[in-house]
């Protein structure tokens, strides 16, 4: 993560918490996040109609060097997004060079063989643009909104500093503390000290315990050699889509794509190390507490299945049921007042899910003030399981479901860059940039057996990781 | 909002923070042959040889494209008889509504004794109404996979619903009902009440909040609403009464604007809104509480959270308010000091050739009222000191010489093509001329702020840079780990004032005073001696005092003439002879904590209740307050500049025991006292002293105006009296 921040929470927003911003349909100006979801196979798309809406389509096209490019027409205004979707996350990393990726990902604005440092930046502010980018697990991503006319240097820029990236030691030793500061924002937050224990203990093989924040020590040992080594096995154009979304002809994206790019040669696929690192199943309940902060949050997750698993979407649908809106299950229970005690349980509560190219989260989290406030809201939470998995919910709490991932999903077409994120969102975890338009169709097809199926499946107490962060005090 | 906070530390934390390396789990057969030791502390090294300056094939930014003004699509205006203002922009492409109401209130009126009242009304707004309880509420928008959502900013309320077209009755359902009849029940608020103090206490996690909060009080003082900071003890005392009250006194439709945008038929619409929004009764707003402008003053506040591994700093001054003549000029410098990403100078110093931070930046505040100016940026703690000079380096720069060309142009590029860029959407548009409207700035403030902001020229940029910055004049807040910190700023040679990170931010309940900073006690003291040098040193040492002046007095439409003459005998002592009309003889005479008054209806004892009223009389006199304020438990601070009939003059805001509280306005120049504000019951009275003359050594204002409630006062003074003879007996309280 590069940039300015409030616009790469929401990107980022968009790319780690899906679930979570379905439930916050609180800004359906902004984009919502991608539902990202798995080709139905053998069945043909048949996108959802919501009222008269007529659905954009995502067009799809590769070059002989295997960079892949989707286009979104989008009339709404004369602008055009541009993304470059690079398949590499913090999951590639060595495990002893944990953060590489996204401090690769700040070496990317730092010069190339025709584009001064920081020049990148300053072309796109000087168009009144927007630049930013963003790293997660699976992915790292570069993204612009321009003026429609700029679409041609915008992707000069793109192919530019996909191969003639320059690696000078100075400039890496300066970046290098950049990035570090970037991380010790979150040094002394016990919160997201508990959540990271969290994953480290969710995961006990896979990459995915750890974060693409990775680790400061790692960084001091990072050199231009392991940067350039892992420039040269990533960023290549059979690892990379090209998105555009905005008010110009197909007939133009191709020529200019083509023009730009076209003249990268070819590479071979890169290593996937995570793939000799499978998680294995979870048999035994984890849990664990850390430093206490101010206030008290409870972290309990699951481990899901890979992103292109047909599970995801009840699974999704579930995360709604218990989490979307005031009304929802674990809202209402943490927050309601207890029969027993008069009090309510806890301060808010959610129910994110996290899904990733491989096995992600199933997350349900509650926030409480009251230091013995743990016990009792870890078992509220395995009781609004239980009690979903014992009967299935009733035909308007999934009809409300369902119209919330509609709603949320009519808002996010309003926006060129919230659609190229979608589009880069789906292609990382599917395979498909046009699968999101999909997704809703699928989640139309979810049945109330369905989820406590899941539920029963994935979501019991011997799966479950829990990670304490105590408050310091009483309110 | 912890909603908001929890999304938001979920996804940072996906992203970016550094997990303690031990427990990692580490893969069976996980190499570390491409370990190398970390390295050590190197100086960083010398830049290398430009590889850039010999090529000729560099990429080129394309040329920046001529502001122009934004074209508007159709903008339907129309206001309901009860005052409610409306403003739509139909937008078909996709079949959503979207519906903001905006009420003219926000935290700037929130009254001391009620600060967070604002935040907590519009969190509970949508938790229960007159016929529905707060889950058939969340039950009926989430069906429909809306949204509802109500928060509090400084200066307005917004409530927004927000549907698919095909639902906009749930939210023309919705929305006049938790706007116009909420609930307020108790348990609601209450629970409202625990997430608002879950926030609080969050804040003390969160650095940057804490940063944020501290600044704006060290900034605008414990006197200003904008240096009040929401506390866990006033959101306690706050009752569902309160918002109540909150409610009823802001929430009328003559003090809101309603944004409706998206896909709707016009004349239903009209229909519709009419209908929904007609039984909202009109009403008068309370009048809108003014605070006084503090004065610049260099501080510097250490907030002190130990173990921390980076250092918070912002940097604040006085900022431009809305309309400010000077503020696109401003615009332009300040995107080249600190708004304009890797374009402005903090980015470039600090983060590109310093790698020091992740991110420094500049921005003013947008509010009808002046607000502030504050640069943010955080460093490892170890270079708080050194950062904070690059900082402040480059505001002294950008006052002294403004920006270059290169940087005007850059800068008008940026920002003239974000806003055009950006200001497509009817969401984006309706919420422009809302805010436009409240801050009575036209819509075409709204159409030609690319043409205005490209109209500014160098020496604009450079004069609104010199005339806005105080560089010198900053305030600092440092938010690390103080035992580090401190002796870096000691080293060299910074004064400032050091607090615990869990200490109260500004006003809290039951100090019903507010405390001043160190620093604008000790220049308030400056002024002072400065005011009492220029009046005459003997006032210092002089025992009694007697006026006589002569004008008119304006009460109740009528104006009459006055005679009047006031004999002061220190400590304690006071006598007023007032003559009215030339027909009725008033005797007045304070003594301690009595009185007595010898009028046309006879003598009385002064009611205990009246009492208060003369000792502000006794304690204000322009002769003798200069002294009083340098009392013994007395305190002055330095809260402000505000000119008096066009001349700057220093405001030192005094406060002694019983309440006695004055604010005097001292000339800049002369250093005589110009004016006194104090209040006479519920009004503020302003007393202006001219016409100085030299009367025993004494700088002696020969014309006072008094204004205030409903009264005005002119007079002009006969006769000054210096430790005159006074009658023993002047005090006593005559026989009956």
């Amino acid at each position: 993560m590069a940039r300015h921040s409030t616009r790469l929470a929401a990107a980022a927003l968009a790319l780690l918490l899906p679930a979570t911003a379905i439930a916050q349909p609180a800004q359906p100006a902004r984009p919502p996040a991608s539902r990202p979801a798995p080709p139905v196979a053998g069945k043909p798309a048949t996108p959802p109609k919501p009222g008269a809406l007529k659905l954009p389509t995502v067009e799809r096209f590769k070059l002989e060097n295997g960079l892949e490019v989707a286009y979104m027409r989008h009339d709404a205004a004369p602008v055009v997004a541009v993304e470059v979707w690079y398949r590499v996350g913090s999951k590639d990393e060595p495990r002893d060079r944990r953060g590489s990726a996204h401090m690769f990902e700040h070496m990317m604005f730092k010069g190339t063989e025709r584009v001064r440092p920081e020049a990148h930046g300053e072309f796109i502010g000087g168009l009144g643009g927007d630049v930013n980018a963003h790293t997660t697990e699976d992915a790292t991503a570069y993204l612009q909104m321009v003026p429609v006319a700029q679409l041609d240097f915008v992707l000069e820029l793109e192919a530019e500093r996909m191969r003639h990236l320059l690696f000078r030691d100075d400039m890496i030793a300066t970046e290098r503390e950049v990035v570090k500061e970037e991380i010790r924002q979150q040094d002394n937050d016990p919160i997201t000290q508990g959540l990271l224990r969290f994953l480290q203990i969710a995961y006990t093989a896979h990459p995915y315990a750890w974060t693409a924040g990775g680790a400061i020590a790692d960084l001091d040992r990072t050199t231009a050699a392991d940067l350039k080594k892992f420039y040269d096995t990533y960023y290549q154009p059979s690892n990379a889509l090209v998105v555009v979304v905005g008010a110009v002809e197909l007939a133009q994206v191709k020529a200019l794509v083509e023009q730009r790019f076209g003249g990268i040669p070819g590479a071979p696929p890169p290593p996937r190390p995570a793939a000799a690192s499978p998680e294995p199943a979870q048999t035994a309940a984890r849990k664990d507490t850390v430093a206490a902060g101010q206030i008290g949050i409870v972290f309990a997750g699951w481990k899901i299945p890979p992103a292109k698993h047909d599970d995801i979407y009840a699974l999704q649908v579930l995360s709604l049921v218990m989490g979307a809106g005031d009304s929802a299950r674990l809202r209402q229970r943490i927050k309601a007042a207890d029969p027993k005690t008069k009090q309510p349980l806890g301060v808010e509560a959610a129910s994110p899910i996290l899904v990733r190219e491989d096995p992600g989260l199933f997350l349900a989290i509650g926030v409480y003030r009251d230091p013995a406030g743990a016990a009792p809201i870890e078992a509220a939470i395995n009781d609004e399981l239980a009690k979903l998995i014992a009967k299935p919910p009733a035909a308007d709490e999934l009809r409300k479901a369902k119209n919330q991932v509609l709603s949320a999903f009519v808002f996010g077409l309003d926006s060129p860059l919230g659609l190229a994120e979608q589009i880069g969102q789906s292609w990382i975890l599917t395979g498909d940039p046009g699968q999101f338009l999909r997704d809703v169709d699928a989640i139309e097809r979810v049945t109330a057996a369905d989820l406590a199926r899941v539920a029963k499946t994935y979501l019991t107490p011997e799966r479950a990781t829990v990670v304490v962060v105590p408050p310091r005090s009483a309110p | 909002m912890i909603r908001r906070l929890l999304a938001v530390t979920l996804l940072v934390a996906a992203c970016r923070p550094a997990p303690v390396r031990e427990v990692i789990p580490r893969l069976p057969g996980d190499g570390t042959a491409n370990v190398e030791a970390p390295p050590t502390d190197e100086p960083p090294r010398p830049a290398a040889k430009d590889p850039w300056s010999a090529r000729t094939d560099l990429i080129a930014a394309p040329p920046a494209a001529t502001p122009a003004a934004i074209k508007l699509p159709p903008v339907e205006r129309w206001t309901l008889p009860n005052g409610l203002q409306i403003v739509a922009i139909k937008d078909s492409r996709l079949p959503t509504l979207s519906m903001r109401l905006a009420i003219q209130a926000g935290r700037a009126e929130e009254p001391l004794a009620r600060i967070g009242v604002a935040e907590l009304t519009a969190n509970v707004l949508p938790k229960g109404t007159r016929t529905k309880t707060a889950l058939q509420i969340a039950k009926a928008i989430d069906f429909v996979g809306g949204s509802i959502t109500a928060d509090a900013s400084l200066e307005s309320t917004w409530v927004t619903c927000a549907s698919l077209a095909k639902d906009a009755k749930t939210c023309l359902a919705l929305l006049p009902e938790i706007v116009t009849a909420p609930r307020f029940a108790a348990d609601e608020v209450s629970k409202a009440k625990q997430l608002m103090l879950t926030d609080i206490s969050r804040r003390l996690d969160d650095t940057a909040a804490l940063a944020a909060a501290h600044v704006q009080n060290l900034l605008w003082g414990d006197g200003h609403v904008r240096g009040w900071v929401t506390s866990a003890a006033y959101v306690n005392q706050l009752q569902p009464t309160d918002l109540a009250s909150w409610h009823k006194a802001w929430f009328v439709p003559n003090n809101a604007v309603l944004a409706v945008t998206g896909d709707f038929d016009l004349p239903k619409l009209k229909a519709d809104l009419a209908r929904a929004f007609g039984g909202w009764k009109k009403a008068k707003t309370p009048p809108r509480p003014r605070y006084q402008e503090p004065a610049p003053i260099a501080m510097v506040r250490l907030v002190d959270k130990p173990g921390l591994t980076q250092t918070q700093i912002r940097v604040a001054q006085l900022g431009l308010a809305h309309d400010d003549p000077r503020f696109f000029a401003s615009l332009v410098w300040n995107d080249a000091l600190g708004a304009g990403g890797f374009a402005s100078r903090l980015m470039k110093v600090v983060r590109v050739a310093g790698g020091k931070t992740y991110g420094a930046s500049s921005a003013f505040d947008r509010n009808a009222e002046r607000g502030a100016l504050v640069a943010t940026t955080f460093t490892r703690t170890e270079e708080t000191l050194a950062t904070l000079k690059l900082v402040l380096g480059e505001f002294a720069k950008m006052a002294a010489d403004g920006p270059t060309d290169d940087e005007v142009a850059a800068a008008i590029a940026h920002v003239a093509g974000s806003y055009t860029l950006h200001m497509t959407g009817a969401d984006e548009l309706a919420a422009a001329l809302v805010t436009a409207d409240m801050h009575g700035l036209s819509q075409a403030y709204v159409t030609d702020y690319p043409v205005l902001v490209g109209k500014v020229t160098r020496a604009e940029a450079a004069e609104a840079a010199r005339d806005v910055l105080t560089p010198g004049k900053v305030v600092v807040v440092l938010v690390g780990d103080g035992a580090k910190i401190a002796p870096q700023l000691t080293a060299a040679g910074v004064a400032f004032q050091r607090v615990a990170y869990d200490a109260p931010i500004g006003p809290q309940p039951g100090g019903d005073k507010p405390s001043f900073d160190a620093a604008k006690v000790a220049a308030a003291t400056k002024v002072l001696d400065a005011a009492i040098a220029a009046k005459g040193p003997r006032i210092t040492s002089i025992k009694a005092l007697r006026m006589t002046a002569a004008g008119t007095l304006q009460a109740q439409g009528q104006t009459i003439d006055v005679v009047f003459k006031r004999t002061l005998v220190l400590p304690d002592k006071m006598r007023m002879d007032i003559n009215l009309a030339k027909q009725f003889e008033v005797a007045i005479a304070v003594v301690g904590d009595k009185g007595w008054q010898l009028g046309p209806g006879g003598l009385d004892d002064i009611p205990a209740s009246q009492l208060p009223a003369l000792a502000q009389q006794r304690f204000v006199d322009p002769e003798l307050v200069l002294v009083h304020a340098r009392d013994k438990g007395v305190t002055a601070a330095l809260v402000g500049v505000d000119k008096v009939d066009g001349d700057l003059c220093d405001v030192i805001h005094v406060m002694a025991a019983d309440d006695l509280e004055v604010f005097l306005l001292i000339d800049q120049k002369t250093h005589l006292l110009r004016q006194t504000r104090y209040l006479n019951g519920a009004n503020e009275t302003r007393e202006t002293f001219s016409d100085y003359r030299l009367v025993d050594g004494l700088q002696v204002a020969h014309h006072r105006v008094s204004t205030g409630g409903n009264e005005q006062s002119d007079l002009k003074v006969e006769q000054v009296e210096i430790d005159p003879v006074v009658a023993a007996d002047a005090f006593a309280k005559p026989a009956p």
